[in-house]
């Protein structure tokens, strides 16, 4: 039997009852359809997910938009962005193919551990920026400048103009599409568009060794890509470089504060971090769920799923599923096996993770040197209003003990501090 | 998340950032690992032959 239930995967109300919600309909009803947004399916358990994930010809992730009607269809927002598609998050074969084998060579493990030591330089010198004044905001000042500025190195955009292209992610992301608040994020959006352009002009005229003449230069199937797809796979980098580590690593620094045990083990043993930061993937989900849509009839845990149906992917209830995790709201650090989906899985499994992996390992073992003892100050950290598609934190203040800086030059981050602070919202 | 489980057996390559086994044949020792390391993959990609 069809089950009905009001759930709205961007509401506040959903922010704060999710893991109830989806362990109920993981127990009654493991696909259920839920009446908001124009309708659409909850799938809550991890088995159904990954099918769901990896069965290709049956659901896709491929999206349309035409910008004269404005409508769009298919793609991994929900409700549905009128924009134009990822790529290749939003593509299918025979294109994916051709797009993605682009882009995993320039993410492989060799291509980011090359990355590590500017990342470490950075890291260092957003911390040397607030290490003297004992007050620092998590989010703000370390985790969104880092991924940003590392995500800029790839792209070979200079790192001091990473607000230009943080503030609209992280505002895109956090806000509910009917949010007052919005119709800016779209304006700061297209003023990253605007940056994305002069950086395709300017490296059409002089070529570098980054990703995007990188893109520039290549042919698939004999032939050059085409500007918009170059542009929306240069977007889809940032989108995907940027917000999604620094909530996973802004949700770490707060629960090793309120769980100092934690904090104590990693702090006295590194080798953990690997196996810890895979679980924190696993237990915060940054990537809260994505959608797919049914190019066919289906049945999905003894639903009939109709052609055109779209679908919800809880990965973070997939994540906390009791069919395949031990203790699954418990903190593990040391969790193995650990075969959690938070990367998503299939064709469309997260191309930077490795790249994410360093981020996190780099911004955890810096702050856990420089800042060990720390509290989360009085007026205290607010989650993003909503956590689909990104579980993260508008701010998350702390204070800590002053201490002294590393260097007296910093790798370009002292001039970051462009255009105003996305915490202004 | 193989080669977490086990290093021993399972590598990471440089260039794909795919898991390869250099060595199909698992000493009795690391049987416990390998077993946790086919557990540990989303992808169900491990078989585990005895």
């Amino acid at each position: 039997m069809k089950r009905t239930v009001e759930l709205d995967i961007e509401s506040a109300e959903h922010a704060r009852n999710w893991k109830s919600t989806a362990r109920d309909l993981q127990e009654t009803c493991p696909m259920a359809w839920s009446t908001t947004h124009g309708g659409f399916w909850v799938a809550t358990r991890y088995r159904d997910i990954l099918r769901l994930a990896q069965e290709n010809d049956t659901f896709t992730a491929a999206k349309t938009f035409d910008p004269d009607t404005g409508i769009v269809e298919g793609g991994t927002s929900l409700p549905p962005m009128p924009v134009a598609r990822l790529v290749p998050a939003e593509t299918e074969n025979p294109e994916w193919e051709g797009f993605r084998g682009l882009l995993n060579p320039r993410l492989s493990p060799k291509a980011v551990e090359l990355l590590r030591s500017r990342a470490e330089g950075f890291a260092a010198g957003l911390i040397d920026r607030v290490i003297e004044t004992g007050r620092m905001d998590i989010v703000d000042d370390y985790t969104n400048p880092l991924t940003a500025m590392v995500t800029l190195a790839v792209l070979g955009i200079p790192p001091e103009e990473w607000r230009t292209f943080a503030d609209p992610l992280h505002a895109l992301t956090s806000l509910r599409k009917s949010d007052p608040a919005y119709p800016h994020a779209i304006e700061l959006a297209q003023i990253m568009d605007k940056r994305i352009e002069e950086e395709i002009d300017r490296r059409t005229a002089n070529p570098g060794d980054d990703l995007i003449s990188y893109l520039l230069n290549s042919k698939i199937d004999g032939q050059a890509l085409r500007r918009e797809d170059i542009h929306q796979m240069i977007f889809n980098v940032i989108a995907g470089g940027v917000d999604t580590t620094a909530s996973l690593t802004a949700n770490v620094i707060l629960h090793l504060q309120e769980n100092p045990d934690h904090r104590r083990r990693l702090i006295e043993d590194r080798t953990l971090i690997p196996k810890a930061r895979e679980e924190f993937v696993r237990y915060f989900s940054p990537l809260h769920g994505t959608v797919r849509t049914a190019k066919t009839g289906a049945s999905v845990a003894g639903q009939n799923v109709s052609a055109g149906d779209r679908i919800y992917l809880l990965l973070a209830s997939a994540n906390r599923d009791p069919e395949i995790f031990e203790d699954p709201d418990e903190v593990v650090l040391d969790r193995c096996p650990n075969r959690h989906i938070g990367f998503g899985a299939g064709m469309h499994r997260c191309v930077g993770s490795f790249l994410a992996r360093m981020m996190f390992e780099t911004m955890l073992n810096e702050f856990l040197d420089r800042i060990p003892e720390y509290e989360v100050l009085a007026e205290g950290a607010d989650r993003y209003p909503s956590i689909s598609p990104i579980n993260g934190w508008v701010r998350a203040p702390i204070s800590f003990p002053p201490g002294t800086r590393r260097a007296a030059a910093t790798n370009g981050v002292s001039e970051g501090d462009q255009g105003h602070s996305p915490g202004d919202r | 998340m193989c080669v977490l489980a086990c290093p021993e057996v399972f590598k990471l390559d440089d260039e794909t950032g795919l898991a390869f086994i250099p060595d199909g044949d698992v000493p009795p020792d690391l049987a416990e690992p390998v077993r946790q390391a086919q557990e540990s993959c989303p992808e169900e990609a491990i078989d585990v032959v005895d």
